[in-house]
C-alpha cells in the first residue's frame, strides 16, 4: 500500500478565482524520497500543506487524501501530529522556545511524555544531528544553517514516518544547504522516513530524489525518474520545450537538449559520459580553435568599454572591525565598480560580504581607507530580507511611499508608481499586501520600491535568494535594462550560476580583501572549484566554456 | 565557573534565600540583624571580589542615609527630644530606628545582588514550568522572541536608512521614520507568528496532557540541602522568638540583655548565611583532595 494516496484533490483559497491546486492525483511510496519543483506560486505549498492534518488551509477542497489508507481528516490528533514532520521555510519563525534543549523537547512535551522519555529520546535525537555541541545554548546565537537543522531535529524527535519540506533551504546559504540537504538524504536512507521536499535549487537535491514532480499553475507537469525528468519536460511531438525545463540543474540542462534517456544528473556522471563520447584527440583541437576566437571577441569588446569607462565607485585600503579590540572584518580592501555594469562579489559565508555592503552603503563606517564616489551619486541599498521595508498594505501604496521624501507633484509620482510596477513585472499585484507575496515577488517590489528613490548604485545583499530559476532569468533583464539606462548594479551573491551567466564584472572576496577581479567570463574560467556546473563539466576538455547556454550549443554541434 | 553551591536544584536555591532575606526582615534581634548585614558583605565579596566593597558601599550609604532621614523628619514619636525643627520634635528614637531599619534595607539590597549573581535566567525558567506548564513555555516563549525582535529592529533601521540616504531627518520626520520603523516590526512580526503558530500546531500544540521537560534533577542530596536551610532557619527564628530579644525602638530605646538564646539564635543564622561559602569551600577541597589522588 501507498503512504500517501491524493485522488482528485481540488484546492480554491477563499476569494480567489482560480483554484491553487487543480485534480493533482499522487501516490508516494514508502521510504521515498520525492522532490517537488515548480515556479514560485504554483501550489507546490498548497499541495504540500494537504498533506498535514494541522496545516490544511482553509477554503474550498475537493478530492480525497489518504495516509497510509485512512482518510486525513479521520486521523487521530495526537498520531498525526508526530507521525508527519513539516518543515517550512523561515528558520526563525518556526523556533518557538528560547533554548537549543527546549526546543527539542518542545513536541514531546505537548504529546504528554515524561521527563524520562523525553531525555532519552532528545538525547538520542542530538546525537544524531550533532547537536550535542550546542544543547545548552540561546537559540538567539545561532547561524541560519543551525537553525534550520534544530527545526528538523525536533521535528524528528517525535518519530514521523513521513517528512515534508516546504522549501526548507531558500534562506540558507550554499554550505548550510548542503548540510542541511545531507541530513535530510540520511535521514531517508538510514531511518526509511519518507521524504517530500520542495525546492528552488536543484542541483543537489535531484541526485537524491527516487522520482521528481513538476507542479505549474496548481497541475502536475512531469511525474518522472530524475533521469528521464528532461524528456519529460519535452513535448513528444513538436520536440518543444516545458518552461521548467530551463530550471533544471544544468549537467541535466546541458545533455537534455541533447540526449533523450538517461540524463546524466552530476557533473562525475556527465563527465564520465563526454569521455566515453569523444576521444581525446579530436577534442584538442577544438580547444584551440575556440580560443583564438574568443581572445579576438575579448579584444574588440574591451576596445569599445574603455571609451566610456567611468568608475563611479573606488574603494581604497577599507579596514574595519565591529569592536574596539575586535579581529578586522576587511582588511584593506580595495575594489572599483564602473557606471552601468552589473558587477557581483562572490565569496564564501562569514568572509565579511554583507559587511562591506554595509560599509559601502554608509550603515557603518570604515575605520581606516577611503570611499571615492563620484560626485551627485546617490547610494541605495536593498536588504537581505526584503520585509525589512515594507509598511504599506498594497504594493502600489508602497511603491508610492518610496517616494516620500522627494519633492515632486503626486501624478507624477502616481505615473512613476505605474511605470516601476511594469518594469518590475508586478502589475496584477498593485493590490496585493507586500506580506501576502511570495519571496521572487517581494524581492521585486523591494526593489522596484528602493529603485523609486532614485539611485545611481544600487546594492543588492543575496539578490536571487529564494526565487526560483525560472524568476531568475526576468530580473537578470530588469538588471540589463537598468544598466543600459545607466544605473550600477553592485550585488553580492552566492550564486555562480548566476553571476556567471549575467554578471559583467565578478570578485572573489576572501579574508577581508577583494582578490581576484575580472570579467565574469574570465573569472570563471580562470577557477577551478568555485565555478559554474558547465566548467567543471568541461574542464580540460573545452575550459572556456562558462555557461549553460554554451555548452548545449557546443554539444549539438558534435552529436 | 560553576561554585558547588550552584549546582544544586534551583528550588534550593531559591528556598535559601527566601529562608535568609525572610528571616532578616522579619526579625528584628539585633544579633540576627548584625550577622545578616555582615554575613551579606561576606557573601558579596566572596562571589563578585573586591569590587562587591563598592558597590556594597553605594547601596548601603544612600540607603542608610534617605531612611533614617527620612524617619527623623516623619516619625516624631520618642521620649528624647534632641531639637525642634518647625516645632516638630526630633528624637533619637527615631534617628535610630531610622539607621537600623536603613541597614536592614541595604542588607536585603547586598542578598539579592548575590541572588542576582547565582540565578540565571533558566533557573527561574524551572521554577515558573514547576507551577504550571503554560506558564514555563509562555515565559520561554518571550525570552525566545526578545533577542528576534531587537535583531529585526536592526535590520529594519539599517534598511531604512540605506534608502533614504542623505535626505535629513530631524524632528517631526525622524520621528515619523521612527513610528514607520515601529509599524514595519509589528507587521512583520505578526506575518512570521503565523508561521510559528502552523509550526507549533504541526508539532502537536494544543493537545491535551501537555508536559514540561526540565534539565534540573531533584536528587537525594537537593532534599537534604532543603532540609538544612530549613532546619538551621527555624531553630534561629524559634531562640529568637522565645529569647524575647527583639529591639524596642519606642518610646525609648532598649537593647535586648546578652541572653544564650539570643547568642544561639545569631549562631544559627550565622551558620545559614555561611551555608553557601562553607559548601563552595568543602567542594574545593574534595575537589583538591581528588585531584591529588589521580
Amino acid at each position: 500500500m501507498e503512504k500517501i494516496r491524493i485522488r482528485d484533490l481540488s484546492f480554491k483559497y477563499p476569494l480567489a478565482k482560480k483554484n491553487a491546486i487543480e485534480n493533482i492525483n499522487l501516490d508516494i511510496n514508502r521510504s521515498e524520497f520525492v522532490v517537488i519543483c515548480g515556479r514560485s506560486g504554483c501550489g507546490k505549498s498548497t499541495l504540500l500543506r494537504h498533506m498535514k492534518k494541522q496545516l490544511i488551509p482553509y477554503g474550498e477542497k475537493s478530492g480525497e487524501v489518504f495516509i497510509e489508507g485512512t482518510r486525513i481528516e479521520d486521523l487521530d490528533d495526537r498520531k498525526s501530529a508526530s507521525s508527519t514532520g513539516f518543515i517550512l521555510q523561515d528558520p526563525d519563525s518556526q523556533i518557538v522556545t528560547d533554548k537549543v534543549w527546549h526546543e527539542l523537547a518542545f513536541g514531546l512535551e505537548n504529546l504528554g511524555l515524561n521527563t524520562n522519555v523525553i531525555k532519552r529520546r532528545v538525547a538520542e535525537m542530538a546525537n544524531y544531528f550533532g547537536i550535542h555541541r550546542w544543547f545548552e545554548k540561546d537559540v538567539s546565537t545561532l547561524s541560519g544553517g543551525q537553525k534550520q537543522i534544530l527545526n528538523l531535529a525536533s521535528v524528528m524527535v517525535m518519530q514521523p514516518d513521513i517528512l515534508i519540506l516546504d522549501e526548507p533551504t531558500s534562506q540558507l546559504d550554499p554550505i548550510a544547504t548542503t548540510d542541511f540537504l545531507n541530513t535530510v538524504y540520511r535521514i531517508n536512507r538510514e531511518l526509511g522516513v519518507t521524504v517530500i521536499i520542495s525546492e528552488h535549487r536543484l542541483e543537489e537535491v535531484i541526485p537524491m530524489a527516487d522520482r521528481v514532480i513538476v507542479m505549474d499553475c496548481g497541475r502536475i507537469q512531469a511525474n518522472e525518474r530524475p533521469e528521464n525528468l528532461p524528456c519529460g519536460l519535452t513535448d513528444k511531438l513538436t520536440g518543444e520545450k516545458h518552461r521548467m525545463f530551463y530550471g533544471l540543474p544544468s549537467v541535466m540542462r546541458i545533455f537534455g537538449s541533447a540526449i533523450s534517456d538517461k540524463v546524466p544528473l552530476t557533473v562525475r556522471e556527465g563527465r564520465l559520459l563526454l569521455e566515453e563520447k569523444f576521444s581525446k584527440s579530436d577534442i584538442k583541437s577544438d580547444i584551440c580553435v575556440s580560443n583564438t576566437i574568443d581572445v579576438e571577441k575579448n579584444i574588440k569588446f574591451i576596445k569599445v568599454k574603455e571609451e566610456n569607462r567611468v568608475e563611479i565607485l573606488k574603494l581604497r585600503n577599507l579596514w574595519f572591525r565591529y569592536e574596539k579590540n575586535g579581529d578586522f572584518i576587511l582588511k584593506g580592501t580595495n575594489l572599483s565598480v564602473e557606471k552601468g555594469n552589473l558587477t557581483c562579489i562572490l565569496g564564501g559565508n562569514g568572509s565579511g560580504k554583507s559587511t562591506l555592503m554595509k560599509v559601502i552603503g554608509g550603515v557603518l563606517k570604515p575605520q581606516r581607507g577611503k570611499i571615492h564616489i563620484e560626485q551627485n551619486i546617490k547610494i541605495s541599498m536593498v536588504p537581505q530580507d526584503p520585509k525589512a521595508l515594507f509598511t504599506e498594505i498594497t504594493a502600489e501604496e508602497e511603491l508610492f511611499e518610496g517616494m516620500r521624501f522627494m519633492d515632486l507633484d503626486d501624478n507624477l509620482k502616481i505615473s512613476k508608481v505605474n511605470e516601476m510596477l511594469k518594469i518590475m513585472e508586478i502589475e496584477h499585484l498593485r493590490k496585493v499586501n507586500p506580506y501576502d507575496m511570495s519571496g521572487g515577488e517581494q524581492q521585486r517590489l523591494a526593489i522596484g520600491k528602493v529603485l523609486l528613490t532614485d539611485p545611481d548604485l544600487l546594492l543588492l545583499d543575496e539578490p536571487t535568494k529564494g526565487l526560483d530559476p525560472f524568476f531568475k532569468l526576468t530580473l537578470a533583464n530588469i538588471f540589463h535594462n537598468l544598466n543600459k539606462e545607466g544605473l550600477s548594479i553592485l550585488a553580492v551573491s552566492h550564486d555562480v550560476e548566476f553571476c556567471a551567466s549575467f554578471a559583467d564584472r565578478c570578485a572573489m572576496f576572501f579574508n577581508g580583501e577583494v582578490t581576484s577581479e575580472d570579467k565574469a567570463r574570465k573569472f570563471f574560467a580562470g577557477n577551478s572549484f568555485y565555478t559554474t556546473a558547465a566548467n567543471r563539466l568541461f574542464r580540460g576538455i573545452a575550459p572556456d566554456i562558462v555557461t549553460c547556454e554554451e555548452a548545449e550549443k557546443w554539444l549539438k554541434q558534435r552529436l | 565557573m560553576q561554585k558547588e553551591f550552584e549546582t544544586f536544584n534551583p528550588l534550593v536555591i531559591f528556598i535559601y534565600f527566601a529562608m535568609v532575606i525572610g528571616t532578616g526582615v522579619s526579625m528584628s534581634s539585633p544579633f540576627i540583624m548584625a550577622v545578616f548585614t555582615v554575613c551579606g558583605w561576606i557573601y558579596a565579596i566572596y562571589l563578585k571580589g573586591a569590587r562587591a566593597i563598592k558597590s556594597n558601599l553605594l547601596m548601603t550609604v544612600p540607603v542608610v542615609l534617605f531612611i533614617s532621614i527620612f524617619n527623623t523628619l516623619f516619625t516624631h514619636q520618642g521620649n528624647t527630644i534632641l531639637f525642634y525643627i518647625n516645632n516638630n520634635p526630633i528624637t533619637k528614637e527615631a534617628i535610630t530606628f531610622g539607621i537600623f531599619s536603613g541597614f536592614m534595607f541595604a542588607s536585603v539590597l547586598i542578598w539579592f545582588s548575590c541572588f542576582n549573581r547565582i540565578v540565571n535566567g533558566e533557573m527561574i525558567m524551572y521554577l515558573f514550568s514547576r507551577i504550571s506548564s503554560f506558564f514555563g513555555l509562555l515565559i520561554s516563549m518571550i525570552l525566545r522572541y526578545i533577542p528576534l525582535l531587537k535583531k529585526r529592529y536592526t535590520d529594519i533601521s539599517a534598511g531604512q536608512r540605506c534608502m533614504y540616504q542623505g535626505q535629513e531627518q530631524k524632528g517631526f520626520v525622524r520621528l515619523k521614520t521612527g513610528l514607520k520603523k515601529v509599524s514595519i516590526l509589528t507587521s512583520w512580526s505578526l506575518e512570521s507568528s503565523i508561521e510559528s503558530a502552523d509550526s507549533m500546531a504541526a508539532r502537536g500544540h494544543g493537545l491535551k496532557g501537555r508536559t514540561s521537560f526540565v534539565l534540573y534533577k531533584m536528587s537525594l542530596r537537593d532534599i537534604f540541602m532543603i532540609g538544612l536551610v530549613i532546619f538551621c532557619g527555624a531553630v534561629s527564628i524559634y531562640f529568637a522568638i522565645t529569647g524575647k530579644n527583639e529591639m524596642i525602638f519606642y518610646p525609648d530605646v532598649k537593647m535586648p540583655k546578652l541572653t544564650l538564646k539570643g547568642v544561639l539564635s545569631g549562631a544559627w543564622f550565622l551558620v545559614l548565611t555561611l551555608m553557601p561559602v562553607i559548601t563552595d569551600i568543602a567542594g574545593e577541597i574534595k575537589w583538591r583532595k581528588s585531584e591529588s589522588g589521580i
